[in-house]
């Protein structure tokens, strides 16, 4: 085992968080909740020509070529400056999911610009009865002239007011469960948006596609065989959610224990109180272990090691981590913590919403079951 | 960042050596008196025999320079033995000793080194830890067991309580009062190591919930020779701290556990309970999920541990991090998985009935005294808190 990150990565972090501490600071962030863009323009584009948007996009599509784990390195600092705005859709959900289903030609035209911070994208998967996974969709292709006909109703599709192209994933082709990922640019008759109002305040949207007509052309990796690559591309995605929790995770467990520190009562720091000190040492407990289980399996990934299991062991203790880290932290906080003034729920309101996307406990767990070899119930 | 076994070809000589000399009976005896759940009142003949066979391999004290009978190799590759061994309910049984030989090996004299580590290394001798007392348990600096020097030895009088093994080991880890007016308390503490067989020791057992046996040792004017003290006078509690790091590793493994919960889910693919598969319920699938999670948690927290000690860094959070958890998660799991079993799970391993080797029924009890043993979770969630994060002392 060696916990400690290569050279290029230690750069990559301190420049992150160099950057994101001068760009972004909470004050930006609560401001972004109320703006109808999500981020300002000008931190986008010093965000894209740093190179993040393609910072796992092999070179010859523009991006860095960056390894896995430098993406995780990156989302990890993300997390703990609370950035806003459309990287995860974009470079994450979108990018990941070009690179591992888009033909040659597909990533030559979408990718370079993608990393030019000039192209915003999306995936379009959940459904109001569908968080993540593949089973149950009901938004369908339907063969349709030259192309397909696409019908039915999408949510949480983070950004859509910003992308240009949405990848919404359908039912597809003859079997039963086909799958195919469409290209389909927002702009097109038949798509149309509607926010949705969340706690967190992040740009998230219902999509309906009324017989949204693409081209035989605009489809990812085949028409219904997705099935097969679409999986790894999610399963990067919820680790790369991961990273980004645990970047939260860490700065709500350094905003408690700094306030443990200085916050008096009964004449003395409150961080003297053992009861306090055990909630800390919790926190600080489920930080770390969370932050281990990420970085294993964002490990085993780079090393192209079979990763599935270790990614869903690790999305769902980071998910029941989070979840009672932020707890905790407000426990330790008080009254003061459940102010808007104050920075702490500008992370833990990330933990705890992001604990439900890309994979919920119930989910994982069940997935996890599945891998293990467990019947499922008839 | 790197998560390979950089011990993996070590890894496999242990274990091929096992899966060949560890015969199913042997196994199964293991599993019985199982070590990683509770100490059984005596070794059996034949688990002291293969204790000795793993000495004789070289796989007690590897990590121990080669002239006192250690293998002069890594602590990396001792804990490869050990954790080959959890993974099929073994363990080295003179476990404490290692804890006692770890702190020779910095404060002893050479005649204590030479006169125990390499009975140790042979898997034939135990060195039973005394520190804890009626009245210092957690607080270890308010030990009373008293040792007055007088001439060319001390006089010690008082009592040990929890000192697992005394019955059997040749020698007490003793750390006594030699300075009634320090203060802080601590600094008025020495360590002995005392042969149990010097006039005026008593060994009195003590029977524990978990069917097991732990033992009371009395001393009553028992006159120590000085050449017995380890490390200098009243520096006690300092020399006792110099290996706490590393012997946690020693007691909780993750292995072991991987290898019950494994022992658990074998059998929950096979039961049936109320007409249907056990393990197409979907709370039953949903708990053994979360432990499958929570295992690997725990490995990662051992690993880090072991990776903080070769790079000679401060382990003490990170240590502390990790008894804690492993000792709740196990207890959990053993909690958690009689309520997936059911009725069956309560049936010990004598019974017809049985199931998982009747391990866990025997966690039920066994498991109870891991998170308060060798430093209870309240302890180690101060020095987390303290020592980690820098949380000031009240």
């Amino acid at each position: 085992m060696d916990l400690n990150l290569s050279e290029s990565q230690t750069i990559l972090r301190g420049a992150a968080r160099e950057f994101l501490a001068s760009e972004c600071p909470p004050s930006l962030v609560r401001q972004m909740e109320t703006d109808p863009k999500g981020l300002p323009p000008e931190v986008w584009r010093r965000i894209a020509q740093m190179g993040w948007p393609g910072i796992v996009v092999p070179e010859q599509y523009g991006g860095h070529e960056g390894s896995f784990l430098d993406l995780l390195v990156l989302l990890d600092e993300i997390g703990r400056a609370a950035l806003p705005g459309p990287f995860f859709s974009t470079a994450v959900l979108a990018g990941l999911t070009i690179l591992e289903g888009g033909s040659a030609e597909q990533k030559l035209s979408l990718l370079p610009r993608l990393c030019q911070g000039e192209l915003f994208a999306s995936l379009a998967l959940s459904e109001p009865g569908l968080d993540f996974g593949l089973d149950g969709l009901t938004t369908a292709a339907a063969t349709s002239g030259k192309g397909y006909a696409i019908t039915g109703t999408k949510v949480f599709v983070p950004d859509a007011h910003l992308a240009e192209v949405l990848l919404c994933v359908a039912r597809a082709g003859r079997r039963k469960d086909g799958v195919g990922v469409f290209l389909v640019k927002t702009a097109n008759p038949g798509v149309s948006l509607a926010p949705l109002e969340t706690n967190l305040r992040d740009k998230q949207f219902e999509v309906i596609f009324d017989g949204v007509e693409v081209g035989a052309a605009e489809v990812l990796g085949g028409k219904s065989g997705a099935r097969a690559w679409l999986g790894p591309a999610l399963g990067k995605a919820m680790l790369a959610k991961c990273a980004e929790m645990v970047g939260a995770g860490r700065r709500a467990l350094e905003l408690a224990v700094e306030y443990a520190k200085v916050r008096v009562q009964f004449g003395k720091p409150i961080g003297t109180l053992q009861a306090v000190k055990h909630h800390c040492a919790n926190l600080a407990t489920c930080i770390e272990t969370a932050e281990l289980m990420t970085y294993r399996a964002g490990w085993l990934v780079e090393q192209g090691l079979p990763w599935r299991r270790d990614a869903l062991r690790a999305k769902a203790w980071t998910n029941e981590a989070c979840k009672r880290a932020a707890a905790l932290a407000h426990q330790v906080h008080g009254g003061m913590g459940f102010t808007r003034e104050y920075d702490l729920y500008l992370y833990t309101g990330r933990m705890t919403a992001f604990a439900q996307m890309y994979g919920g406990t119930r989910w994982c767990l069940d997935q996890l079951a599945d891998e293990m070899g467990l019947v499922r119930e008839a | 960042m790197d998560f390979s076994d950089s011990r993996a070809a070590f890894r496999r000589e242990v274990a091929q050596w096992l899966d060949r000399e560890l015969t199913d009976e042997l196994r199964d005896e293991y599993a019985r008196e199982t070590t990683f759940l509770r100490v059984p009142m005596a070794w059996s003949p034949n688990i002291l025999e293969f204790n000795r066979k793993i000495g004789a391999k070289g796989w007690i004290g590897l990590h121990w320079p080669k002239q006192y009978g250690g293998g002069g190799r890594t602590l990396g590759d001792q804990l490869v033995v050990v954790e080959e061994l959890a993974a099929r309910h073994a363990k080295i049984i003179n476990s404490q000793s290692l804890h006692a030989t770890n702190i020779l090996l910095i404060h002893g004299t050479e005649e204590q080194k030479m006169e125990i580590i390499p009975h140790v290394a042979r898997g034939e001798m135990e060195v039973s830890l005394g520190y804890t007392e009626p009245n210092a348990g957690s607080d270890v600096a308010n030990i009373q067991m008293r040792a007055v020097e007088k001439d060319d030895h001390f006089v010690i009088t008082g009592e040990k309580i929890f000192n697992t093994m005394a019955h059997w080991a040749s020698y007490h880890w003793l750390l006594a009062r030699t300075d009634p007016a320090a203060q802080p308390k601590y600094r008025g503490l020495t360590m002995f190591v005392v042969d149990l067989k010097t006039p005026g020791i008593t060994v009195r057992p003590i029977k524990t919930i978990d069917d097991a046996r732990t033992n009371l040792v009395h001393y009553d004017d028992v006159r120590v020779p000085k050449s017995r003290m380890v490390g200098a006078k009243n520096r006690g509690f300092y020399v006792a701290m110099d290996a706490l790091g590393q012997e946690r590793l020693f007691v909780f493994n993750p292995r072991f556990y991987r290898a019950l919960y494994d022992d658990i889910v074998q059998y929950i693919k096979t039961a049936h309970r109320n007409g249907r598969a056990l393990a197409s319920d979907p709370v039953v699938r949903h708990a053994l999920a979360e432990f499958d999670a929570k295992i690997a948690v725990s490995q990662l927290l051992y690993e880090r541990v072991i990776w903080l000690l070769e790079q000679k860094k401060p382990v003490i959070s990170e240590v502390s991090m990790f008894k804690m958890f492993i000792t709740e998660m196990g207890q959990e799991l053993v909690r958690r998985a009689l309520d997936l079993i059911g009725l069956p799970g309560l049936l010990r391993l004598e019974s017809k009935l049985s199931v998982v080797r009747g391990l866990v029924a025997m966690g039920q009890e066994g498991t109870i005294f891991h998170t308060f043993a060798g430093g209870a979770s309240e302890l180690m969630r101060n020095i987390i808190a303290g020592r980690g994060y820098g949380l000031p002392e009240a």
